[in-house]
């Protein structure tokens, strides 16, 4: 069996420790959340293109849709937080595995195709459904998170309960880049043809990881509704998924870290430019495209490279 | 009726976007997600040309298409021509880069308002069968048709043309053959490049330009090419002009918001059960 | 062992099989030979259920397996290699041989997630030194394929077929690209392989390799088989020779 490396994890809990003991600034303390909200979503989506070798331009959807129905659930059915944990996760899974049944079988431009289809269609639904959605104009007054009993009242509250469930990912994440399952997903990615051909039913394991991945999704929807308490269809537009494909681009596909060094990095750029604010864009496309043309593995793999020489 | 004649104009602009990404295509194997950027781009130029410098509309069109023709090559100098791994990947997301950069410096130079155009022509409308169409969306029609046509007749006949045709198939074999291969593919996107930006400039007095038009028309344009089915120029056109239709047939019966969806329904249905397109040729799947 | 009946596979209107009919021996090695575009890998995929015949039937064992999913030919005991070697270049060669494993004996999906399947592991890698051991790759089970010469890359593709245990093997132009000596230690490995008592089916070009080692050889051109029998017979058989030769012997 590989061994663990705990690496990635011990960075990631000094870092979101140091955070939350040093840090009092609840503008910075947001940012960290959304970052760590970012940062499992490209991670999750790396999963699916870096492992895989799916590529799903329509990610957005399934954060929209676990976003929606923590909205739905809390507002609307005035229900307990927990209801939409269970909820939407489960609803993503489902819409993702009917969806990707015909869908998966597509490949390069064409799956990018369908699936962007499949997000553009969800998004215009958030925006005409507005008797459910509120439409364009958003959805307002969602209520805290709240966990045993405790409610999630402030920044700092939701940041520590997001650090836990950050790690707790990052754990899990690791321990799939150890077992063979992801072995599986880098074989299906090389040849779906040798896969089957070794026994491997391909379209059912990139049906799960696809679901798994939608359901991982629509739960950090769900906490992303309930940290921002307003929500409309622009953050769950074809630019968000495109947003993650530049994540898990520039921090490196296919290593686990690399889609937090890439949330990491990008959700920086804002902050670092706020002066230059309407040159976020132009920073964000260029980064990507140096990224692809000149430095394949991201900056994961490019570290690793480094590592490796020097070694 | 009238749902027909709108579709067809629209449709017709689809078409020369699904042209657009078909010639790159059939050359190079590369989808280009940056293509409807070029068509935004033909419009903000036509508007500064012709509407802000008041030039004679020949030349500004020239000057408009012909600009994006060099862009359209610089394009693949910069971008596709530098990239180190050209798998498809990699080629799909430099492109969606490219798109980015392109639609940022474009709201820079021309701001975020969208701008009008006038028109090129007189204006009349003329009674057709149970309906109308302005001069200005039978003007859009006859350029697609023409610009389509010709650039059949050219693929077909001309000595370039079969070039273009030759590398695609079989880049070695036409690279011995005496073709220079990169040149082709250069050209193919400044071709590319110039079919959009005339598709923007018939379109700009109809639709204003915004910069960030580029994304839907390119997406609508993108889809058009595969209802018709990849790497067949008729074929682009007419699942243009029929996305067009069904577009605003649509328009007629559901809540208008939600026209723009069913240009996606239709390319899933598509992709599940005939993924070569409604007139591609079926291609056989290599293990 | 595997026997074709009548098979035939078209693709749109182009006829690429018609009425390809033979059977392999019970135990023995088996070389399918024919110009290019003679419908060898074809007929392979078809066997293998990558395409699906138009017409006709494959039986293996006794079983039809006519129209199987890949997966399911599989686990009849059919093992295939392909003309590229399918191997990832980032992981070891040792890692590259889970491959064979995993579609075989499914590891528990709980476990997996948990972590919790080290019996698992254990087994995975007792059967891979085995395997590696066998074909004389062991030496380079924790490169990477970039740093390995390519004719044991080819040895290599070998053990992973036989991991599973199959009973017949199907080998897509095992010799290509090999030199002298590297063609002489694969085809010591193919004998060494069948001499466990694994069947095996090749498509091949170079009729020396094939002569020590295929006691059957069945030549297709154009689809249609021109002639089988013993490498003998059919290196004497006429259409053969026309075939490869051209017409004005």
């Amino acid at each position: 069996m590989r061994k663990l490396n705990p690496t990635l994890f011990l960075i990631c809990a000094i870092a979101v420790v140091g955070i939350g003991f040093g840090v009092e600034n609840e503008y910075y303390l947001g940012v960290a959340t959304l970052m760590m909200i970012n940062a499992l979503n490209a991670a999750a989506f790396n999963i699916l293109l870096g492992y895989t070798g799916i590529i799903s331009m329509g990610q957005a959807a399934f954060f929209g849709i676990g976003a929606y129905i923590g909205a739905i659930v809390s507002v609307k059915l005035g229900l307990h937080p927990m209801f939409a944990v269970i909820i939407a996760p489960a609803v993503a899974f489902a819409i993702a595995w009917v969806v990707g049944y015909p869908v998966l079988k597509l490949h390069g431009h064409y799956l990018a195709m369908a699936t962007l289809g499949f997000g553009m269609i969800i998004y215009i639904f958030m925006n005409e459904f507005d008797f459910i959605t509120g439409g364009p104009s958003g959805f307002m007054g969602i209520g805290n998170f709240s966990l045993f009993g405790l409610e999630l009242d402030t920044e700092k509250a939701f940041y520590i309960f997001m650090s836990g469930f950050f790690l707790l990912s990052i754990f899990l994440y690791e321990i799939f880049d150890k077992s063979f399952l992801h072995y599986k997903l880098k074989f299906i990615k090389n040849s779906e043809s040798a896969c089957r051909s070794y026994g491997i039913n391909v379209i059912r394991t990139k049906l799960m990881v696809f679901s798994t991945v939608a359901a991982i999704t629509a739960l950090n929807g769900v906490f992303y509704t309930y940290y921002t308490h307003f929500i409309s269809p622009v953050s769950f537009s074809f630019t968000y998924s495109i947003g993650l494909l530049c994540m898990a681009i520039v921090g490196g596909l296919g290593y686990i870290s690399g889609g937090i060094i890439g949330a990491i990095t990008l959700g920086f750029i804002p902050e670092v430019f706020a002066t230059f604010e309407d040159f976020e864009m132009i920073i964000y496309g260029g980064l990507l495209a140096i990224v692809v043309m000149f430095f394949p593995g991201g900056i994961a793999g490019t570290l690793k490279k480094l590592v490796k020489k020097n070694a | 009726m009238q749902f027909l004649y709108s579709g067809l104009t629209s449709g017709s602009v689809y078409g020369l976007v699904a042209l657009g990404f078909n010639i790159i295509y059939n050359t190079t194997g590369i989808i280009n997600f940056a293509q409807g950027e070029f068509v935004m781009i033909g419009g903000m130029l036509i508007y500064t040309l012709f509407a802000v410098m008041g030039l004679p509309f020949p030349i500004a069109f020239i000057g408009a298409v012909g600009g994006a023709f060099v862009m359209g090559i610089l394009f693949e100098k910069v971008f596709i021509r530098l990239t180190k791994i050209k798998n498809e990947l990699n080629l799909i997301t430099v492109t969606i880069a490219a798109s980015i950069i392109i639609r940022d410096l474009a709201m820079h130079f021309w701001g975020r308002d969208s701008l009008p155009v006038k028109e090129f022509i007189p204006v009349f409308n003329i009674q057709l069968p149970g309906g109308v169409m302005s001069s200005q969306s039978i003007l859009v029609i006859a350029v697609s048709l023409f610009v389509a046509f010709g650039l059949n007749m050219f693929l077909k006949k001309s000595k370039y043309g079969k070039a273009m045709r030759a590398s695609f198939d079989d880049p070695i074999a036409a690279e011995t053959c005496g073709i220079n291969v990169s040149n082709i593919r250069v050209m193919s996107f400044g071709v590319a490049a110039l079919l959009g930006a005339v598709a923007g400039v018939i379109i700009a007095p109809i639709m204003f330009v915004t910069y960030d038009d580029g994304i839907m028309t390119g997406l609508k344009g993108f889809a058009a090419a595969i209802l018709g089915g990849m790497g067949n120029f008729g074929a682009a056109i007419a699942g243009g002009l029929l996305l067009g239709i069904l577009e605003s047939f649509s328009a007629s019966i559901i809540p208008s918001g939600l026209k723009d969806a069913v240009a996606f329904i239709v390319i899933l249905i598509i992709l599940f059960v005939k993924p070569d397109g409604l007139f591609g040729k079926k291609k056989v799947h290599r293990v | 062992m595997l026997s074709i009946n009548n098979i035939g596979v078209s693709f749109g209107g182009v006829r690429a099989l018609n009425e390809v009919t033979f059977e392999t021996p019970e135990s023995g090695i088996t070389a399918l030979i024919g110009p290019n575009g003679a419908g060898k890998t074809t007929l392979f995929n078809a066997i293998t259920g990558f395409v699906d015949p138009t017409d006709g039937n494959v039986s293996f064992d006794g079983e039809n397996i006519t129209g199987n999913v890949p997966e399911n030919v599989f686990m009849h005991g059919i093992s295939r290699t392909f003309q590229n070697l399918n191997i990832i270049p980032e992981l070891t060669l040792r890692q590259n041989m889970y491959l064979g494993f995993i579609g075989k004996e499914k590891p528990s999906a709980l476990k997996t997630i948990t972590g919790m399947n080290r019996g698992y592991w254990k087994s995975a890698e007792e059967r891979i030194d085995e395997c590696m051991e066998f074909v004389n790759v062991t030496d380079y089970a924790e490169m990477t394929p970039d740093s390995i010469p390519y004719g044991v890359l080819k040895n290599f593709e070998l053990a992973r077929a036989i991991l599973s245990k199959p009973k017949m093997l199907l080998l897509d132009e095992p010799a290509a690209g090999l030199n002298l000596t590297e063609k002489e230690n694969l085809a010591e490995m193919v004998q060494k392989i069948y001499s466990k008592g694994v069947s095996i089916l090749m498509v091949e070009h170079d009729m020396q390799f094939i002569s020590s080692l295929a006691e059957y050889v069945v030549c297709l051109n154009f689809g249609e088989v021109i002639g089988k029998g013993t490498y003998q017979e059919v290196r004497e058989n006429k259409e053969v020779l026309r075939a490869y030769l051209g017409d004005d012997d």
